[in-house]
């Protein structure tokens, strides 16, 4: 953890026509579900240390409010930003345009510094209240350190050849997680911890295809690193009972990897120590059998570096 | 609300239905659409009921949803304008009570002994402030007190009072009980509101059926006027638009229903291809399988949208 992530955000008070309404409002676990009941969860699920809320108001042009989640780590900043990668690419303060870890639209600004993750929402978009989000966002990110991407996201594999055009990863699609509630957002598995997810250290969804390839050519992945390798064979064993439908047999150990079809749609899975590799959804048994490959560390997969 | 008996629909039928398969079709996998099928409703709430014919039934009562929409009740800067609003109200009311004009239409469903309670979305996507104050004016027409036209959102206590309640919410998304707008409005009134959480989404259609609160819901009027179709209940203005509209009926689950569909058709529309949501938002289906709150199957229920057409998503 650099030195920067750790330094308070100091805002300026004014910015354009807007002051700031007081000092920032803390806000901690225990308070959270009063500030935003029914959005609590989805920090939860990351690291959540505590949010800052600054308020600025202009009697013309409504309010701004910037929230200044400090996380655990910058993985869980990450994680908040891997949400929705759409939006127009900023470059505030020492933020590389290119790292897409500041995104704005139609007066909302999302960003990722070190472990801090804001939101600035301008109640009233206008090219004002544009001006005055960069203005902050540039004194919030005036020393970010430089952008990191959890490891088991840096692993994926960035196309999958074979089976004539190679699946190709869809960096748009790819959300670094550590909780099932987020799973579920992004592809829904089980109304329960299907993954025992609450004993992992991290996860990664994201989506495969081939270009050009419409949604029906879609493939997922689900990578899992474990706490340790009980963990993992308990989550691949949950999974194995709650979604595939499998039936444990007494004394004997479930299968470490395997292939199911159900739907015209396939499924693949494949336990190495603590870390769990699925592929869900896929379009044919080669798609899958090719995209779990390239997971599990066949010759020539990329390797998971912590 | 719905007291009749009707025959009870099976996971498989919903799933069949077409709510039920853009849901599980595309939202689920190969293995998870198996445990849609079987099991994705938590074993208590799981309906074993008689397998209902597709189409209407003739002994389930077919539901009846109104949208009101007017392009000028927003202006560029989606500002609402109030005589707009207003008149799209009054269409609204006279529209789900059958009566001549709007002012009959609040007599035939609030009077002066009444002590009503409106159930707003307070923050985050609020129901607009202009629309309470047309109901609040309406219901002044029925003779309602002022001090008997309450807010009663965020706790169980304020609802005991009440002879009535309107249920309406702002129209969205949400990002864990895939959507957040009718059932999901009165959660605070169960007095533990996490008790209504993750799985146990299912069981919203519960607090329905409290008894500080069961059959007092004589409105359902959705605000969507600038609904949200992805993320919410925190607020992305990317994912809000001007659908200017109103979406009421008597029937909560029929009105969530044809809410549900504007939201997927417009996930649709925004990505070029299937973009349902994530998770599945099982608590319609439930509140029409397991507590008989109303019609889930856009088979049982009637559309009747009045004004402005363009993208209507229905």
């Amino acid at each position: 953890m650099s030195r920067a992530a750790e330094r308070p955000v100091e805002l300026p008070g004014t910015v354009g026509e807007w002051t700031a309404d007081g000092p920032a409002r803390r806000i901690d676990a225990s308070t959270i579900f009063d500030y935003m009941n029914g959005a609590g969860e989805l920090y939860l699920a990351y690291r959540f240390g505590h949010l800052d809320v600054h308020r600025y108001t202009s009697a013309e042009r409504g309010e701004i409010t910037v929230e200044l989640y400090g996380m655990g780590e910058a993985d869980d900043a990450y994680g908040l930003m891997s949400e929705d990668w759409t939006g127009e690419p900023w470059a505030p303060g020492t933020i590389d345009v290119d790292s897409r870890r500041a995104l704005y639209g139609a007066g909302l600004l999302r960003m990722a510094c070190g472990r801090t993750y804001v939101r600035a929402l301008a109640a009233q978009d206008s090219p004002e209240a544009r001006d005055a989000i960069e203005a902050l966002a540039d004194a919030i990110a005036a020393d970010c350190p430089p952008p990191t991407t959890p490891a088991i996201v840096e692993a994926l594999p960035r196309a999958v050849p074979g089976g004539g055009a190679p699946l190709e990863l869809q960096p748009d699609r790819t959300r670094f997680l550590r909780s099932y509630l987020v799973l579920n957002n992004a592809y829904y598995l089980s109304p329960d911890d299907a993954l025992g997810l609450a004993r992992a250290e991290g996860a990664v969804y994201a989506e495969y295809r081939p270009a050009g390839g419409d949604h029906t050519t879609r493939a997922r992945a689900v990578v899992v690193r474990y706490v340790d390798e009980g963990a993992a064979t308990e989550g691949l064993a949950t999974f194995q009972r709650t979604v595939l439908g499998d039936t444990p047999v007494a004394d004997t150990p479930p299968p470490a990897a395997g292939a199911r079809e159900s739907g015209e749609r396939w499924s693949a899975f494949e336990l190495g120590g603590a870390r769990l590799a699925l592929v869900l959804d896929a379009p044919t048994a080669d798609a899958a059998d090719r995209l779990l490959r390239a997971l599990t560390g066949a010759p020539g997969a990329p390797e998971e570096t912590p | 609300m719905s007291e009749k008996k009707r025959p009870l629909i099976t996971r498989r039928g919903f799933v069949r239905g077409t709510v039920g398969s853009a849901v599980a079709a595309s939202v689920l996998g190969p293995t998870a659409l198996l445990r849609a099928q079987e099991s994705q409703l938590p074993p208590d709430l799981r309906g074993d009921g008689v397998e209902a014919e597709s189409g209407a039934s003739a002994e389930r009562p077919r539901s009846t949803v109104t949208v009101v929409r007017e392009q000028a009740v927003l202006d560029a800067a989606h500002k609402v304008d109030e005589t707009v609003l207003g008149t799209m109200l009054d269409t609204t009311i006279t529209r789900v009570t059958g009566a001549p004009s709007a002012a009959e239409g609040w007599a035939s469903l609030f009077g002066p002994d009444d002590v009503v309670g409106l159930v707003i979305t307070n923050f985050m996507n609020p129901t607009h402030k202009e629309l309470v104050t047309a109901v609040a004016r309406g219901l002044a027409g029925a003779g309602v007190t002022r001090e008997n036209v309450r807010n009663v959102q965020g706790g169980d206590k304020k609802v005991r009072d009440c002879t009535a309640l309107i249920c309406m919410p702002a129209m969205k998304a949400h990002w864990l009980t895939g959507v957040g707008t009718v059932i999901k409005n009165y959660i605070m009134f169960s007095g533990n509101a996490s008790a209504y959480h993750r799985a146990d989404s299912a069981k919203l259609g519960e607090i329905w059926q409290m008894d500080h609160v069961a059959g007092k819901t004589r409105l359902v009027l959705v605000d969507a006027l600038r609904p949200m179709c992805n993320k919410g209940p925190q607020v992305d203005p990317r994912f809000k638009w001007d659908y200017a509209g109103l979406i009421a009926g008597m029937d909560p689950v029929a009105v969530e229903t044809t809410c549900l569909r504007v939201i997927e058709a417009k996930r649709t529309e925004i990505r070029g291809e299937p973009w349902p949501l994530s998770p599945p938002p099982v608590c319609i289906e439930a509140a029409d399988v397991e507590y008989g709150l109303g019609n889930s199957n856009p088979d049982w229920i009637d559309v009747a949208a009045v004004g402005w057409q363009d993208d209507l998503l229905l």
